[in-house]
């Protein structure tokens, strides 16, 4: 055996938890080799010495100390308010963050049901549309105009009414032959429109309704300025 | 008869003695979840010496209170998470070589001066040579955390290398390689201070 081999078995040879071929090895190894007997000996005194060292005994007010502290620490733990509480401590942010994403859900909880163009027709529907004499007017007013923020049935239905007012106007004199030739004229350039808005309702449908009614609108002033400059 | 059985009152801790070969450690244990402060007592007086050993050669004679105190606060707050799958024994030496290797690391290392060593509490065990002793415990102060807590726990607590990689988290195989490391660095240190086989001839 070479003293590298007996080094590495030392410690198990000295604990005695080697197998008895490998002790008898080792024992005879010993017999030829001082220095490997003085590291096992040396080994041996501190082992044996080690196990010998005095048991410590700690003192005797450690006891009460230890059940103050227990105390202190059951007295914090009762005020403590959670685990939660650490953790927001951590985390400030969180419920700004919280209470930003609350209002960001509720707010669009609320414009996603109401509506743009609904607070509209609520808005116009709380306005009685203004009354004048003939539906040449009616179709200039602001308040009719309004009524184009609805969705195009109710549209459509609206603004065949004004049509057939419209030609009650006609058929009651209450305008020239020459503004019955504008009025007939500007007729079918609404019937036009009213199909241009259909084909833009449809092509446009991802638009909000913001951006429909502005295209109404935007037809509407054509129209209007078209009557106008003929009248 | 089973349920008359587990419905006949069983003693209190506060009725029974202080004799502990009345009482299991599992029954203590129970009791100290409970909130039962004798049983806790008990305990504490049961392996007091042992921790406070163990502490004690981790952190040297000047923290060795503080820390023993930190180790059975961890101890006594912890003991419901005790899943008793190893011996109570064994979850106490790991939550005290915790407690001591935490301070450690916190702490600057100091010296283990005569006048501490000296002021060492009381020692039941006899020990023949008490300047040996003091030598000992010098040299084990000089070792680094690791290598002193596998010597106190294998050689002066005389724990098995099974016992002393679960109280320290390793592998078996690592607690012997870190005993062998830490037994030849304890002998370059007794040679260094004439401390070896020859003690006792001179």
């Amino acid at each position: 055996m070479k003293c590298k081999d007996f080094e590495k078995d030392l410690d198990s040879f000295v604990d005695h938890e080697c197998s008895p071929e490998k002790a008898s090895a080792m024992r005879g190894h010993l017999q030829l080799c001082d220095s490997c007997l003085a590291k096992a000996e040396d080994l041996k005194f501190w082992k044996k010495s080690a196990f010998e060292l005095p048991e410590m005994e700690p003192p005797e007010s450690l006891f009460q100390s230890i059940k103050n502290e227990l105390k202190a620490h059951e007295v914090k733990d009762s005020k403590r308010p959670g685990w939660w509480y650490a953790w927001l401590e951590l985390k400030p942010w969180v419920p700004v963050l919280g209470v930003t994403c609350l209002l960001v859900l509720v707010g669009g909880l609320y414009w996603g049901k109401a509506g743009f163009k609904d607070g509209l027709v609520a808005e116009s529907e709380s306005t009685p549309p203004v009354k004048t004499n003939n539906a040449l007017g009616l179709v200039a007013s602001d308040s009719w105009q309004n009524t184009w923020s609805k969705d195009i049935q109710e549209t459509e239905r609206e603004f065949l009414g004004a049509i057939e007012m419209l030609e009650k106007d006609l058929d009651s004199q209450q305008i020239t032959w020459r503004q019955k030739d504008d009025a007939e004229a500007w007729q079918e350039k609404l019937l036009v429109a009213k199909k241009e808005l259909e084909a833009d309702n449809q092509n446009h449908g991802s638009l909000d309704q913001e951006d429909v009614f502005s295209l109404y609108q935007e037809r509407i002033d054509g129209l209007q300025e078209t009557l106008f400059a003929s009248w | 008869m089973t349920t008359l059985a587990l419905n006949r009152p069983t003693k209190t801790i506060d009725d029974m003695s202080l004799d502990l070969g009345n009482v299991t450690e599992s029954r203590l244990i129970d009791e100290v979840c409970a909130g039962n402060e004798k049983a806790m007592e008990i305990l504490y007086r049961k392996h007091k010496n042992k921790v406070f050993g163990i502490v004690f050669r981790i952190v040297g004679a000047q923290n060795a209170e503080e820390v023993t105190q930190e180790a059975f606060i961890r101890i006594f707050r912890g003991i419901h998470k005790f899943r008793r799958e190893s011996k109570f024994t064994t979850w106490v030496y790991r939550l005290s070589v915790n407690a001591a290797l935490t301070f450690v690391s916190k702490k600057k290392p100091n010296n283990v001066s005569d006048e501490v060593l000296n002021t060492v509490p009381s020692e039941p065990r006899a020990f023949r040579d008490k300047a040996l002793a003091n030598t000992l415990d010098r040299a084990l102060a000089e070792l680094p955390p690791g290598y002193r807590s596998i010597l106190v726990l294998h050689d002066v607590e005389g724990l098995g290398h099974e016992e002393c990689a679960s109280i320290m988290g390793c592998r078996v195989g690592t607690s012997k390689s870190q005993l062998h490391k830490a037994r030849k660095k304890m002998r370059e240190i007794l040679n260094a201070n004439g401390v070896d086989r020859d003690y006792f001839k001179s």
